[in-house]
């Protein structure tokens, strides 16, 4: 189960996918999720969505857009609102009504110590709530990640197999692990909203 | 409250891949027990630096029956672990059991208790040694530092200590060796200054010439404030030295290596301690060795002695001169790999993925190799060096290879 760099299976599959979007968002003229490095021109003060839905907005080349993503307001050592958290410390933010950001915690960052390697799922895997879909490695420990929602995975960070270490310094930004095009958004009404997380953390 | 890197895994119990939140409770409610001293449960013992460890930082953790420093907050594993390497690191790890022991048979008992060549051993040295069961089973590793013929000083692991006790009083009887005196230095504070800037650390708060003390050497060391039995030795591959302290004199003499050394040292936990003994290609007892386990299994046979080889008069001398004689059907060697590191109960395929040849004793990401290394116990036939393995780790097989050890080099001072 390796993930596929190819940038043309990668686009085949972008089709599949944005077949499956809420109809504003498939004619819109908005940025492929082919990579990263293609952002909104302006920078999101809150949960930024991946691409914009408006076409008002001139449509964004792709060769020379570059931002900052960024799903927080104010900085990684608070965990911030507008996401939602797990019990076993991973965060979820929702865009666009079925596309899941997935990352960890920083209390489960801080935990672990220097995270020096991170296992990713695989781009078109489908998963189940609950399943386990990679693994955070420490000096002295592994630590399962688990999906909190079903879907289909649509992308992952790759950034993470050379810079293991944004997990720990931007756990909510650029240390997020993967993206997930989720199928049931009931499964999100169980998870915590930042209020009941650290009830959670400090009574544990 | 930060939580806690992982311990050691002997003593953490379940594998090393766990769910986030099951471990991070875990770790929680420990920390819990150890501050609320339940009722329930032996209240943990503690060092004489416990205090210090709480106001340098460090999260605390049970190991041993005792309150240990895992990390300090000042610092990282790996910040940690290049410090050691490129300064010094100061271990608290009085919760080792120091042994005197003094009496005329006392030579004659480490005869026939370890392989070592106890008898030739120089006065003031001190060797890396084992006990050793009737089937040649490592029943712990140790350090035997003879300072006469009549009296000699042996460490032995925090871990162990009722099962040494047991095996020590059982051996006494069986030997009927009656002119041995054992104390047990209860208490007593016991630390490991480690790293190229040690001496220079050490020498500042000392007029004895360190210099005079090579690698294994020991000297009682006059400081201000009293006089410490000193030995240059330690457990990380580093020069360094290890310090016995009288339990009230412990506290006052770290605080001066610490504030003497112009920042030099710092506090280092048993975090970092694992990654620096398994750089050092160094064994874990209970991880790497066991009771099951003979010193030539474990690629251990420098400490069978040359002439105890011939004479035998250690327990387990058949097992032992067979194995020597005709090999043996596994040995512990090391191995590097690159991706998720393999960890201690990772299974080692050979290199089609289909036959079991080895299982891994201790393994972790090296902060100073910068790949993952990790030791373990595999079928003689693939033991050399280069050899292709392959490694399952959460139900996928990860390549890797047999590795010389140490994985770095060591510094002692010779």
């Amino acid at each position: 189960m390796s993930y596929q760099k190819n940038i043309l299976m990668v686009s085949t599959r972008l089709a599949a996918v944005r077949s499956r979007l809420p109809v504003a968002a498939r004619s819109a003229k908005f940025v492929p999720l082919l990579s990263n490095r293609f952002y909104s021109k302006t920078t999101p003060k809150t949960i930024a969505p991946l691409f914009t839905v408006s076409r008002n907005t001139p449509s964004t080349s792709l060769s020379n857009v570059r931002g900052r993503r960024s799903y927080i307001n104010g900085s990684d050592e608070e965990t911030p609102e507008g996401l939602r958290y797990t019990e076993e410390h991973e965060w979820l933010a929702l865009e666009d009504g079925n596309l899941a950001v997935i990352g960890i915690t920083g209390y489960a960052s801080k935990a672990l110590g220097d995270v020096v390697y991170v296992e990713l799922p695989s781009v078109g895997a489908s998963i189940v709530a609950g399943e386990p879909i990679g693994a955070v490695e420490s000096v002295k420990s592994a630590s399962d990640i688990y999906s909190p929602v079903s879907g289909e995975i649509i992308e992952v960070n790759e950034q993470l197999d050379k810079k293991p270490g944004l997990v720990n310094a931007e756990p909510y930004r650029r240390g997020w692990i993967c993206k997930i095009l989720i199928k049931d958004t009931t499964e999100l009404e169980s998870m915590m909203d930042n209020n009941r997380y650290q009830t959670f953390i400090a009574s544990s | 409250m930060a939580l806690l890197s992982k311990l050691p895994n002997r003593t953490a119990g379940p594998s090393c891949i766990c769910n986030l939140a099951r471990w991070s409770r875990s770790q929680n409610k420990t920390i819990n027990r150890t501050l609320a001293n339940n009722a329930n449960s032996t209240p943990l013992l503690q060092t004489p630096l416990y205090d210090l460890h709480l106001a340098h930082g460090a999260s605390m953790h049970p190991f041993a029956g005792f309150s240990m420093p895992i990390t300090y907050e000042t610092q990282s594993i790996i910040e940690s672990n290049k410090w050691v390497r490129s300064q010094a690191g100061l271990f608290d790890v009085s919760h080792m059991v120091q042994h005197i022991f003094t009496g005329k048979d006392v030579t004659a008992f480490l005869e026939r208790i370890t392989p070592t060549d106890v008898r030739e051993l120089a006065p003031y040295t001190g060797v890396y040694s084992m006990f050793l069961n009737n089937n040649g089973g490592i029943v712990d590793d140790i350090i035997i530092t003879k300072h006469t013929d009549d009296k000699y000083y042996i460490v032995t692991n925090a871990a162990c200590r009722a099962g040494d006790l047991a095996f020590l009083q059982e051996q006494k009887k069986l030997h009927g060796l009656s002119d041995i005196s054992h104390e047990i230095l209860e208490e007593w504070g016991l630390l490991a200054l480690q790293g190229p800037r040690a001496a220079e650390a050490l020498q500042g708060l000392t007029e004895f010439d360190l210099t005079q003390l090579k690698f294994g050497n020991v000297g009682l060391v006059p400081v201000k404030g009293g006089k410490y039995w000193v030995s240059r030795s330690g457990y990380t591959g580093e020069d360094g030295f290890e310090i016995s302290v009288p339990k009230e004199e412990t506290l006052g003499f770290t605080e001066r290596l610490l504030g003497e050394s112009n920042s030099v040292v710092k506090l280092a936990g048993l975090g970092v301690r694992d990654a620096l003994r398994l750089e050092a290609g160094l064994c874990l007892y209970g991880q790497d060795l066991d009771e099951t386990t003979t010193p030539v299994q474990a690629s251990l046979s420098w400490v069978i002695g040359k002439r105890r080889r011939l004479e035998g008069g250690f327990n387990g001398y058949e097992v032992i001169a067979e194995e020597l004689k005709n090999g043996t059907s596994r040995r512990r060697v090391g191995f590097l790999s690159d991706g998720p590191p393999a960890r201690e109960g990772s299974k080692i395929y050979e290199e089609t993925g289909v036959k079991l040849i080895g299982v891994v004793t201790s393994g972790l990401p090296s902060p100073t190799v910068g790949r993952n290394i990790a030791m373990g116990y595999i079928e003689k036939s693939f033991m050399q060096r280069g050899t292709e393995v392959l490694f399952d780790i959460r139900s996928r097989k990860r390549t890797g290879t047999v590795a010389k050890m140490p994985f770095v080099p060591p510094k002692y001072y010779r």
